[in-house]
C-alpha cells in the first residue's frame, strides 16, 4: 500500500488500552493487519483489544461469533451502539464474502474463522489492507488463519472463587504476543478482566486489587494448558 | 393566527394492540424498550398504565400477555383504515399507524358541517376495522390531536372545537398532554409540573422569550403547543420542486428488499441535500408505481422531521400495506419517488450534539445496508436491552434494518432500576442461545443435586460434557432463581453455580429440574 506506508505510524494505528501499548511495537493495532487471539480467554482478549478504538468512534462488526455475550463486551468497554452482529454459515466462501462486505464500512472485525478459511484468506487480506481494517480472529487453540500478530493466553487463574464460596472477581492470565510482525515475542501477566471490569496490567495493579476487595481466595496455580 | 389550518385528526387508541388481534377480554400490552406503549381494554381494566415497566405491569396484572412492538404489523393492519378515509378525503397524511391527519375544509363542506363529518368518519372507520376511533376537529395540528384523544374516551367518539377556539380549548388541560403528543420529552413535561405549571394555560401565559431562555427550543415548542397554535406549520415553506428524488427501474423489481434498498439511497440523498441547506423534511410524499401503472401515493408527517431511517421505514410500511392489501399489485415495482412536501429550518431537534454522524458512522451505515442485501435482514443484527436474570435473557438481537442506528438510546437504555438477583460481574463472554446439557459429578462419581432449599448434596468435582471430562478446581454457588412462579408456562426455577475447570475455563452452570447445563462460559 503506497499511501498507507507514508502515513505516520499513529494514523495507521487504531488505539489500544494502556495495558497493551507497551506490548505492541507500534503501540496500537496497525490497520490492515490480522490479529489472532487464542486460549481460554480469547474472546475477552479480542474485545479488550478492540474496545479503545471502538470508544473513539470505530465500528465493530462481529462476523460468525453467534454466542458473543453482549454484556461482557459492554463491561470490557465496547460501546454497544457501534456493535453489529453478522451471521454467516460454515462455508469459507460465505465467510469471506461477509468479511469483505463488512470491511467496506467497519474499522474492526471480530470473527471466528470457519474450518477451511485459510484457503480464502488471501483475498480477504487484500481487502482488509486496502480498507485499513483490523481483523481480530479468535479460536480456542488456533485462530484458523495465518496472522500478523498472535495473542495467546496461558496459565489462566481465577481470583475470588474458592471451594464453595466467593464468586468470580477477576482473571489473571499470562498473555504472550508473537507472530511474524513481532520482532520478538513479549509475555506479560494481565488481568482479563480485572477489579474494575477492564483489562489491566497485573504486575502494576496487584496490590490495588487486594485492597479493593476483602476476601480473595486465589485458585492454586493451574496447570499451563496448551 | 388566521393562517392556522383547520384539521381533522383520526386517532385509534392503542393501535399496536388492535393490530395484534388480541381478543378483547385478554389482558395484553405492547412493549417498546421495556415500557408499555399500548394496552388492551382488559389490561386497562386491570390497572396497567402506559409507560409502565414490564415487571411492574406484570406485577399489577400477572396474566398479562406481553407483546413485542412491531411497527410493520401496525402499519399493515392500519392500511384498510387509511384507504377508507382516503375514499372520503384523498389528501391525508399518516403520522404513525393509528394516527391520521387531514384538512377539514373539503370533507366538512361535503358532509354538512364538522360535527356531521366527524360522526361519519367514526362510522366508516368502525365499519372497516371494528376499532372505535376518536375524531377531533380543531384549528391546528396539536389541538386537533388532543381533541381526537379526548374524543376516543367519549361514547360518541367526536370532539369538535369551534373555529378560533383552540387556545381556550387547551387552556384548562393538564400539562401532561404534551407528553401524550410525543413531541416533548417526558423529562421536560415533568419539570413543568414540578415548577407548578399544572395546566397548558399556565404554560401558555408565560412570556415566550422567558420560556426560550429557560427551556431552550424544546421549551418554546411546548409553549406554542400549549397556546393551541402550530408554529411549525406556519413556518413551513414550500421546498423548491427540483428537490424530489426518484429512481425509475429499467427492469421492474419484484423483491421488497430491493425496493427498500433503493428507497434508502434516495432518502440518504434527500436528507443530505436538505441537511446541507439547514432544513429538515416534516411531510414526505412517497409515490410508488408498478410496471402496469398501478400507483400508491401517501403522505407521511412527522413533527420532529423525518430522518433517513424514518423515511425508509415509512416507505416500507407503505409498500407492505399496498402489496398485502386487497387489490395487491399485478407486476414488479417500476418507480419510487420521494417528494419533500413540507420542509422547515432544522432547529436542532434532529442533529446529534457534535454535528450528527461522523464519517465512520456513514461508512458503517452503508456497509450495514450492503450486508443486509447480501445476507438478508435477519442476519445483520444489533443488541437491544431486554432485561433478565440469566445471561441469555439480558440482551436480544434485533435486525439492524428495523432500528434507527443514529439514535441508540431507546434500544440500549437499561433504565435506572436494578435486576435483583441478576448476573454477577464480570459477565460471561460466550452465551449460547440454548443451554448446553452436561453432568456434574462429585468425587465419588455420583450426580450432584440441589434441594429445594438450596442445599448442595456434595461438592462438585467434575464436569462431563458430551465427549470430555474436566476436573472442577473451584466453584461457588448456588444462586437460586425463582421467577414468574405465578405463570406456569413461563415459570423457571433454577440454581446457578460458577465453576472453574482445571483448564482455567470458568463456566456459569445451572441446574433446572435436576438437569445440569452450561448457561454461559467466561471465555
Amino acid at each position: 500500500m503506497a499511501v498507507a506506508s507514508i502515513l505516520p505510524v499513529r494514523d495507521r494505528c487504531l488505539p489500544v488500552d494502556e495495558a497493551f501499548t507497551s506490548m505492541l511495537p507500534d503501540a496500537g493495532l496497525v490497520r490492515g493487519r490480522v490479529v489472532g487471539c487464542t486460549g481460554p480467554a480469547a474472546i475477552s482478549l479480542a474485545l479488550s483489544l478492540g474496545s479503545r478504538a471502538a470508544t473513539t468512534g470505530a465500528w465493530l462488526a462481529v462476523v460468525g461469533v453467534p454466542m458473543l455475550g453482549v454484556e461482557a463486551a459492554c463491561e470490557l468497554g465496547v460501546p454497544l451502539e457501534r456493535l453489529v452482529m453478522v451471521d454467516t454459515d460454515a462455508r469459507p466462501a460465505t465467510w469471506a464474502e461477509r468479511i469483505g462486505a463488512a470491511a467496506d464500512g467497519f474499522d474492526l472485525i471480530l470473527t471466528q474463522p470457519p474450518p477451511g478459511a485459510d484457503r480464502v484468506v488471501r483475498k480477504v487480506r487484500q481487502r482488509l489492507q486496502a480498507r485499513g481494517v483490523v481483523l481480530l480472529a479468535v479460536g480456542p487453540t488456533t485462530p484458523g488463519i495465518s496472522c500478523d500478530i498472535e495473542f495467546s493466553t496461558t496459565a489462566v487463574e481465577w481470583a475470588g472463587v474458592g471451594l464453595g464460596h466467593g464468586s468470580l472477581m477477576g482473571r489473571r492470565a499470562m498473555v504472550r504476543v508473537g507472530g511474524r510482525r513481532m520482532p520478538r515475542s513479549v509475555e506479560r501477566e494481565l488481568w482479563l478482566p480485572g477489579p474494575h471490569g477492564r483489562v489491566e496490567d497485573a504486575t502494576r495493579s496487584s496490590e490495588q486489587f487486594g485492597a479493593s476487595t476483602h476476601e480473595i481466595t486465589p485458585v492454586a496455580a493451574l496447570s499451563r494448558a496448551g | 393566527m388566521a393562517a392556522v389550518p383547520r384539521l381533522v385528526t383520526v386517532w385509534c387508541p392503542d393501535w399496536p394492540v388492535v393490530s395484534a388481534r388480541v381478543p378483547a377480554d385478554t389482558p395484553a400490552a405492547v412493549f417498546r424498550a421495556n415500557r408499555v406503549i399500548a394496552r388492551s381494554p382488559a389490561a386497562i381494566g386491570a390497572g396497567v398504565c402506559a409507560g409502565e415497566r414490564r415487571r411492574s405491569a406484570q406485577g399489577t396484572c400477572p396474566e398479562l400477555l406481553v407483546l413485542d412492538h412491531d411497527p410493520a404489523r401496525d402499519a399493515r393492519a392500519f392500511e384498510p383504515v387509511v384507504r377508507t378515509i382516503a375514499d372520503m378525503a384523498p389528501r391525508l397524511e399518516v403520522v404513525e399507524p393509528g394516527w391520521v391527519c387531514l384538512a377539514a375544509r373539503g370533507p366538512s363542506r361535503y358532509f354538512g358541517g364538522d360535527e356531521a363529518m366527524a360522526r361519519r368518519m367514526v362510522e366508516i372507520v368502525h365499519e372497516a376495522t371494528g376499532a372505535r376511533p376518536g375524531v377531533g376537529v380543531a384549528d391546528g395540528r396539536s389541538a386537533s390531536a388532543i381533541a381526537a384523544r379526548l374524543a376516543s374516551r367519549l361514547q360518541s367518539g367526536v370532539v369538535v372545537v369551534a373555529p378560533g377556539g383552540s387556545p381556550d380549548f387547551v387552556e384548562s388541560l393538564p400539562v401532561g398532554w404534551l407528553r401524550e403528543l410525543g413531541e416533548i420529552s417526558p423529562d421536560l413535561v415533568e419539570l413543568f409540573a414540578r415548577l407548578g405549571l399544572r395546566t397548558l394555560g399556565q404554560l401558555a401565559a408565560l412570556p415566550a422569550g422567558d420560556v426560550l431562555a429557560r427551556f431552550g427550543t424544546e421549551g418554546l415548542h411546548a409553549h406554542c403547543l400549549a397556546g393551541g397554535t402550530d408554529v411549525r406549520a406556519s413556518a413551513a415553506t414550500d421546498p423548491p420542486p427540483e428537490w424530489w428524488v426518484e429512481e425509475a427501474f429499467s427492469e421492474p423489481v419484484e423483491q421488497l428488499e430491493a425496493v427498500v434498498f433503493v428507497a434508502k439511497r434516495l432518502a440518504d440523498d434527500l436528507v443530505g441535500r436538505l441537511g446541507s441547506d439547514g432544513r429538515v423534511c416534516t411531510r414526505l410524499v412517497a409515490v410508488i408505481e408498478t410496471e402496469h401503472g398501478e400507483r400508491s401515493e401517501r403522505a407521511w408527517y412527522r413533527d420532529q422531521g423525518l430522518s433517513v431511517h424514518a423515511m425508509v421505514e415509512r416507505v416500507r410500511w407503505q409498500l407492505d400495506g399496498w402489496i398485502t392489501g386487497p387489490e395487491g399489485i399485478s407486476g414488479g415495482i417500476a418507480l419510487v419517488r420521494l417528494v419533500p412536501d413540507e420542509v422547515r429550518s432544522d432547529d436542532g431537534v434532529q442533529g446529534g450534539l457534535w454535528g450528527g454522524r461522523s464519517q465512520a458512522d456513514h461508512d458503517a451505515a452503508r456497509a450495514i445496508v450492503r450486508l443486509c442485501g447480501l445476507a438478508g435482514e435477519q442476519a445483520v443484527t444489533v443488541p437491544m436491552w431486554a432485561g433478565g436474570r440469566l445471561p441469555a435473557e439480558r440482551y436480544r438481537w434485533v435486525s439492524a434494518a428495523s432500528v434507527d442506528l443514529d439514535d441508540p438510546d431507546g434500544r440500549l437504555d437499561r433504565g435506572d432500576a436494578p435486576w435483583p438477583g441478576g448476573a454477577l460481574m464480570p459477565s460471561p463472554a460466550v452465551v449460547p442461545e440454548q443451554p448446553v446439557p452436561i453432568e456434574v459429578l462429585d468425587e465419588h462419581g455420583s450426580m450432584v443435586s440441589v434441594t429445594g432449599r438450596g442445599e448442595v448434596s456434595a461438592a462438585p468435582a467434575a464436569l462431563v460434557m458430551s465427549s470430555s471430562r474436566h476436573r472442577v478446581v473451584a466453584w461457588a454457588g448456588p444462586w437460586p432463581v425463582d421467577q414468574c412462579w405465578w405463570a406456569p408456562d413461563r415459570a423457571r426455577r433454577l440454581a446457578r453455580f460458577q465453576m472453574v475447570t482445571d483448564q482455567g475455563v470458568a463456566h456459569l452452570v445451572g441446574i433446572e429440574q435436576q438437569r445440569w447445563s452450561i448457561l454461559a462460559t467466561y471465555s
